[in-house]
């Protein structure tokens, strides 16, 4: 019966994985208080003395939304040799904070925040003395700290002003955004502003600090637009050093840029619109639609 | 008003009011040859027609216009966009059914050069400041 038992049963170095239901027979021990004296490698997430429900959140931040989860349900893209994966701490700031386990490599992580891997060199900063990967599949070790794009630009160029806002739950959304552990930049467009969001994103992006774009506002095939006669981004002409990671913009005809915002790999979430966009009371508008608690390796 | 008919009076002018519209973007052409000419748009595939003395609206964002005049001859005009140009040079309607529209007017001189008018204007003078990149030379294409 027992030899049954692990018949079925896959092992690495830290857990048992049932490959029939697709999930660890055990919680992901890199999310597990304790971990850290097992394999000397991980950080204690929690303090002496925390609740229950504290420690189960706040691990289950570390390891993912479920700790039984096999690399994020999609192992048709990814492996977990030793039953680990990257620890990414997205707390608001410009940049999140980012280190691998033994083995891991910057498309692992490239997979799970939705940035390109080939354009690694431009998104990815080394801290505390680690240099830059020779490529995106070099193995790494848990000496090695990086940080990530974490900001995440929240643009409104709607109408109604407060009103408007209200109508598409544009400060809900912001909040929504902030509480994942994005730093959330908000700008109002302001009258005369040509090519300013345009500006800011390449900025943004510069500085290795954009992950994505929240917008509201009109567009075309070709721009996104104020509807005082403001270009905001020009999608032939939006060069930037990297794809974003997360892009929700709601304007017409601004599925025409999505190739110029995010990078369409493995991971990257995507919400734009083909022809004309109204915005309908009662539609999925908000932000939560699309990105849940533990995607791209949020709070 | 009761109540039902309120409420759908608010969902209606909060919908044509809406926040997230299309802008439509054209090139108000004017021709100033002595002849006809056909322009057309790169980037929308319109072409229009238009007489000596004479404007018309030709819908496009941004890229090549292509002007073909009655002796079989064609121009290229690169990069035409509205949002190329400083404000003072545009017009822009925003409508409170939706659509907001932002264009700008352009001059074909007989030495094929495009010029850009300030709105309401019909001509340039020594006193017209172009903007940036203007007045552009068209680019003669081989047959």
């Amino acid at each position: 019966m027992i030899g049954l038992l692990f018949a079925t049963l896959a092992t690495n170095a830290f857990a048992y994985y049932m490959p029939g239901q697709g999930r660890w027979l055990s919680r992901d021990p890199i999310g597990e208080p304790g971990f850290a004296l097992v394999s000397g490698s991980v950080t204690p997430v929690t303090q002496a003395g925390a609740d229950d429900d504290a420690i189960s959140t706040e691990t289950e931040r570390v390891g993912g939304e479920n700790l039984y989860v096999f690399v994020g349900n999609d192992a048709i893209w990814y492996i977990d040799l030793l039953g680990l994966r990257w620890k990414v701490d997205r707390q608001g700031g410009g940049k999140a904070p980012a280190e691998p386990e033994a083995g891991d490599t910057v498309a692992d992580l490239a997979g799970l925040i939705g940035l390109n891997p080939a354009e690694y060199r431009n998104w990815l900063t080394p801290v505390s003395g680690t240099a830059m990967p020779t490529s995106a599949n070099q193995g790494l070790t848990t000496c090695d700290k990086f940080e990530i794009p974490n900001t995440v630009v929240a643009y409104w160029a709607g109408d109604l002003g407060g009103v408007g806002r209200w109508w598409v739950r544009w400060n809900s959304s912001v909040r929504y955004l902030g509480r994942r552990g994005f730093n959330v930049d908000e700008h109002r467009h302001q009258a005369e502003n040509n090519m300013a969001l345009q500006a800011l994103l390449v900025s943004k992006d510069a500085a290795k600090e954009l992950h994505g774009l929240y917008f509201w506002g009109h567009g075309n095939t070709q721009f996104l637009a104020s509807r005082r006669g403001d270009a905001l981004v020009e999608y032939a002409t939006l060069n930037l050093p990297y794809k974003m990671g997360l892009g929700l913009v709601f304007a017409c005809d601004s599925n025409s840029g999505q190739s110029a915002f995010v990078s369409g790999t493995s991971g990257s979430i995507w919400r734009g619109f083909t022809g004309v966009l109204v915005p309908w009371p009662f539609r999925h508008y908000h932000p939560r639609h699309y990105i849940q608690p533990g995607q791209q390796e949020t709070h | 008003m009761n109540k039902r008919n309120l409420t759908v009076l608010c969902c209606v002018t909060l919908f044509a009011l809406g926040s997230g519209c299309r802008t439509n973007m054209a090139v108000n052409f004017r021709n100033g040859t002595p002849s006809k000419v056909w322009v057309s748009s790169m980037q929308s595939g319109k072409e229009i027609e238009v007489a000596p003395s004479r404007f018309s609206r030709l819908p496009h964002g941004s890229g090549d216009i292509l002007v073909k005049t009655e002796n079989k001859q064609q121009f290229r005009f690169s990069d035409i966009s509205a949002f190329h140009v400083d404000p003072k040079y545009r017009e822009a309607h925003g409508s409170l059914f939706g659509f907001s529209s932002v264009a700008f007017t352009v001059l074909l001189q007989t030495n094929m050069h495009l010029y850009v008018l300030m709105p309401g204007k019909q001509t340039v003078d020594e006193n017209t400041e172009q903007p940036k990149g203007y007045p552009k030379p068209g680019q003669k294409l081989t047959e």
